[in-house]
């Protein structure tokens, strides 16, 4: 695969081969395109073995993750006995730890989860630090409706094992958010700013966490996180709205104290009305010349005349 | 149970179902119904659909998404066309039961605020993917599996949990063979959170999230 290939490149050549291969390299999530070139690669002999499995591994997922459960079935069967004409060096048991994922993702994807539970715990019976397998375990409730609670707790328990995993904690911030759980999100999401300082989106979403969770605290913090992603990227149109919108939450929420204590957060109001006057040009001078110029100075406008 | 009868156009069932389907994998799907609402004589006609979010809304995102869309509301000078309800379908393609939390928070949010006539006639509408499959399938019966459920308030708990009865919840003809048929065409639809994350991308100019004028039935 040269530097020039791209995919829409290499679908237009029927270049079945490194279509798989662009999808697996790059991480995308294309499932119908992996079936479609999919299918026709492993009719062809010119298959080395490596490639062969690597192929129907990726297959069977794809199968598994648009329905199709006959084809990742029948890549299942192709993988531990291979047909006569592909005679290969490489042999597949079904005690290969790679073979029993993919056996359990299947039985996930057929609705079986007691069954792929059991192959999960046998995982983690050989490897207690199995982190895919805790994971799974995590996703088969997760699947579940009603089961929010059990999925966060067994979340939680793979969290305090493996702290450092970001992907978790992101997870986590999401289960929280589905659950109107903002304060639990914005633990998360610091986690995830922790591990990725200069993130602007990371930041962007725990402003909006904090802004959505309420109260002056939550409301500062809001403004100062929102603050710091446009400053790590000016062009976060996001952060940008989030700004103007968490120094509003917070004037609100400074409306709702007693006037004594008001007086304290008195030069917070004064940044949160910068920030809005602030914020507010920058987005009117992003979207000038664009159709929707008139509809954002309307909501400006509005917001700079209640200051 | 709710007496209120509701009309739905096939271009905000077309726009909520493709926005369903755009982000079936696992994500929720939030969105404004925009339309007319009388509170006198108990009638509720949803004419269109704006898509806010493909994710848990946060308050940012649905405080912005609703004042742009009510400024542009405004300035088409149309009085009577107004927002008039929160549009949803679940994470989970498998739960077609009740609205999920965030959607019923946001509702009960608006309707405090006096959106929608006053706010007793705000709906919450849940797009079911049963529904979305009956629209697709052609040899089902399309009014088994409603696109669209609708609730409104209870006036005692304050819950969204009154569902309106579907047989006071009319579609427009060939709503079915238009949405299967906008579906396999892919039309693009694009929501307020497309618009905010691509902005610098080349086709964030297309990206016309409140109108979705590519959407031709």
């Amino acid at each position: 695969m040269g530097p020039e290939e791209n995919l829409p490149t290499l679908i237009a050549q029927k270049d079945h081969l490194n279509v798989l291969r662009y999808v697996r390299a790059h991480q995308l999530r294309e499932p119908n395109l992996v079936v479609t070139h999919g299918k026709i690669l492993i009719e062809s002999k010119s298959l080395g073995d490596a490639e062969r499995l690597a192929s129907l591994e990726q297959i069977c997922i794809a199968a598994c993750d648009i329905g199709d459960l006959d084809l990742a079935e029948s890549c299942l069967d192709t993988i531990v006995n291979p047909s006569s004409n592909n005679k290969s060096s490489l042999v597949v048991t079904k005690e290969s730890s790679r073979y029993r994922k993919l056996l359990a993702l299947c039985l996930e994807a057929a609705g079986n989860y007691e069954s792929a539970g059991a192959v999960y715990d046998i995982l983690l019976q050989d490897n207690p630090s199995n982190a895919y397998a805790a994971k799974r375990k995590y996703c088969i409730l997760a699947a579940q409706r009603g089961k929010e609670g059990d999925a966060m707790k067994a979340l939680d328990e793979y969290l305090s094992k493996h702290p450092g995993d970001l992907a978790a904690w992101n997870e986590m911030a999401e289960a929280c958010l589905s659950v109107s759980d903002f304060k639990g999100a914005a633990y998360c999401y610091e986690e995830l700013v922790l591990g990725c300082p200069l993130d602007s989106n990371i930041h962007t979403k725990l402003g909006e966490a904090y802004c959505t969770a309420g109260g002056v605290e939550n409301a500062k913090l809001a403004r100062k996180h929102l603050a710091q992603a446009v400053q790590l990227d000016p062009n976060n149109l996001r952060a940008w709205y989030g700004l103007v919108a968490a120094a509003e939450g917070y004037l609100e929420e400074i409306e709702k104290m007693s006037k004594n204590k008001r007086e304290a957060e008195d030069q917070g109001m004064e940044v949160a009305k910068e920030l809005i006057k602030f914020g507010g040009e920058k987005l009117v001078g992003i979207y000038k010349g664009t159709k929707m110029a008139r509809v954002v100075n309307a909501v400006l406008k509005e917001s700079s005349e209640t200051l | 149970m709710s007496t209120t009868r509701i009309s739905v156009s096939s271009l905000a069932e077309t726009k909520m179902a493709l926005h369903s389907a755009k982000h079936g994998f696992s994500n929720p799907i939030h969105g404004i119904i925009v339309g007319k609402s009388s509170g006198t004589d108990s009638v509720v006609e949803i004419i269109d659909a704006v898509p806010v979010c493909h994710e848990v809304p946060t308050k940012p995102i649905v405080d912005m998404a609703l004042r742009l869309v009510d400024a542009h509301l405004q300035q088409q000078g149309d009085d009577d066309l107004t927002i008039i309800g929160w549009y949803t379908s679940n994470a989970s393609t498998s739960d077609d039961e009740t609205p999920n939390l965030s959607a019923c928070r946001i509702a009960s949010a608006m309707s405090d605020c006096g959106q929608g006539g006053g706010g007793d006639n705000f709906i919450l509408v849940m797009v079911t993917t049963s529904g979305l499959l009956a629209a697709v399938s052609k040899d089902s019966d399309s009014s088994l599996s409603p696109l669209c459920r609708v609730f409104q308030k209870d006036a005692k708990t304050k819950a969204f949990s009154n569902e309106v009865d579907s047989s006071l919840v009319t579609q427009e003809n060939d709503t079915s063979y238009i949405i299967s048929k906008a579906l396999s065409k892919e039309m693009p639809i694009y929501d307020f959170v497309d618009h905010i994350t691509n902005y610098g991308s080349e086709d964030w100019n297309s990206m016309d999230w409140i109108k979705n004028g590519a959407i031709k039935l």
